[in-house]
């Protein structure tokens, strides 16, 4: 019965944490100014969401949970270091995630709460994928 | 060890949280009002991007507020949004720089043509007063007070031309902070390729500027 929803959200986790993953590179990208400015480095969020979907599809996570942290970890970390604070930081994410995901119109406050909602989406994803491989577990 | 990863993972969700969610008052984009029938025509808006005032020797685009460029630094302050850097400058613009470069004609104003994509010199032209204003500005504040010169030298915008390589390449370039042969406008305190030799940097000044998003007026004036 878990089988089902196991490969579903180990698809998932995979997808959100390479989502979050792809935006720390892309954060690390703008820091290229000759890059940031003929490139739309905000498109490795979304390569990084590509490559974690595959590979939640091809690969069972052993430690969604710790993906999971770590990804979102880095998201913020990288934001905190690379704006100089909280408030620089709200900027950066607002901005290359719009940019990235092709919606220009769209408000930095906006972008930031999607952001912010993709970030628990992930911790929660990944705790549940991690249960739900032990309740397989503990089945067979 | 299970509780201490499930606390930390909590905590930085909390953390990422409060800190985006709390962006909402400050960087909200100011609505504009709706102009009457008898403004639009004399007032620039999304519908209504450029003015051309031949009697004043101004030209007035539509722009809004890009806040990436607060942090990050550019080169490009004012680009057609729809161009290949729409999404790279300080100010978006809503005119594209075909149409601004003729009404730059319109007003009188000479192209100085001096540049080449090879050439390290300072754009030439006519030279041209920029300023902005916005919803509560109050005044007319010179662009340059919105952008922050790692050198702390004065502008000197030119009107550069550039007609035929701004409509072959692109960019959608209407302001360019140093001297540049693509842009239409563009500083000649600068040479050419300053800012890609890391000579000078420029970020907007979120000191001056409004919110992201903030509709600004901006008027070039033949001087």
């Amino acid at each position: 019965m878990y089988v089902r929803y196991l490969k579903l959200f180990n698809i998932l986790s995979g997808a959100l944490s390479g989502f979050n993953l792809g935006f720390c590179l892309a954060l690390l990208m703008t820091q290229w100014t000759w890059l940031e400015l003929r490139f739309n480095a905000g498109l490795f969020i979304l390569l990084g969401l590509f490559l974690g979907f595959v590979t939640g599809f091809m690969i069972s996570f052993k430690h969604s949970r710790v993906w999971g942290g770590l990804s979102v970890a880095a998201l913020v970390l990288t934001g905190l270091v690379l704006g100089q604070g909280i408030e620089n930081m709200q900027i950066l994410l607002g901005s290359v995630f719009r940019e990235g995901l092709l919606i220009p119109s769209l408000s930095l406050t906006a972008a930031n709460y999607i952001t912010a909602g993709i970030a628990l989406l992930t911790v929660l994803v990944s705790w549940v994928s991690r249960r739900l491989q032990c309740l397989q577990r503990n089945k067979i | 060890m299970k509780m201490g990863k499930r606390i930390l993972t909590t905590v930085l969700g909390s953390i990422l949280v409060v800190s985006l969610a709390g962006c909402g008052t400050s960087q909200q984009a100011q609505t504009p009002v709706p102009p009457t029938a008898t403004e639009q025509s004399t007032q620039v808006s999304k519908a209504n991007p450029m003015i051309v005032d031949k009697v004043a020797k101004t030209v007035k685009i539509y722009t809004e507020v890009n806040a990436k460029y607060f942090v990050e630094p550019t080169r490009h302050g004012i680009v057609f949004k729809d161009g290949s850097n729409g999404e790279k400058s300080i100010l978006k613009a809503w005119t594209n720089q075909n149409d601004f470069y003729n009404g730059l004609i319109d007003i009188g104003a000479k192209p100085g043509n001096n540049l080449t994509l090879e050439t390290v010199a300072a754009v030439a032209g006519d030279p041209l007063d920029v300023t902005i204003t916005w919803n509560g500005a109050g005044k007319q504040i010179p662009l340059y007070d919105a952008i922050i010169d790692s050198q702390n030298k004065k502008a000197d915008f030119r009107f550069g031309g550039n007609q035929d390589r701004a409509k072959t390449i692109k960019t959608g370039c209407i302001l360019c902070l140093d001297s540049c042969p693509v842009g239409i406008t563009s500083n000649a305190t600068y040479p050419q390729k300053s800012f890609d030799n890391k000579q000078v940097e420029f970020r907007g000044n979120k000191a001056v500027l409004p919110a992201d998003g903030t509709p600004v007026v901006v008027t070039f004036k033949l001087k």
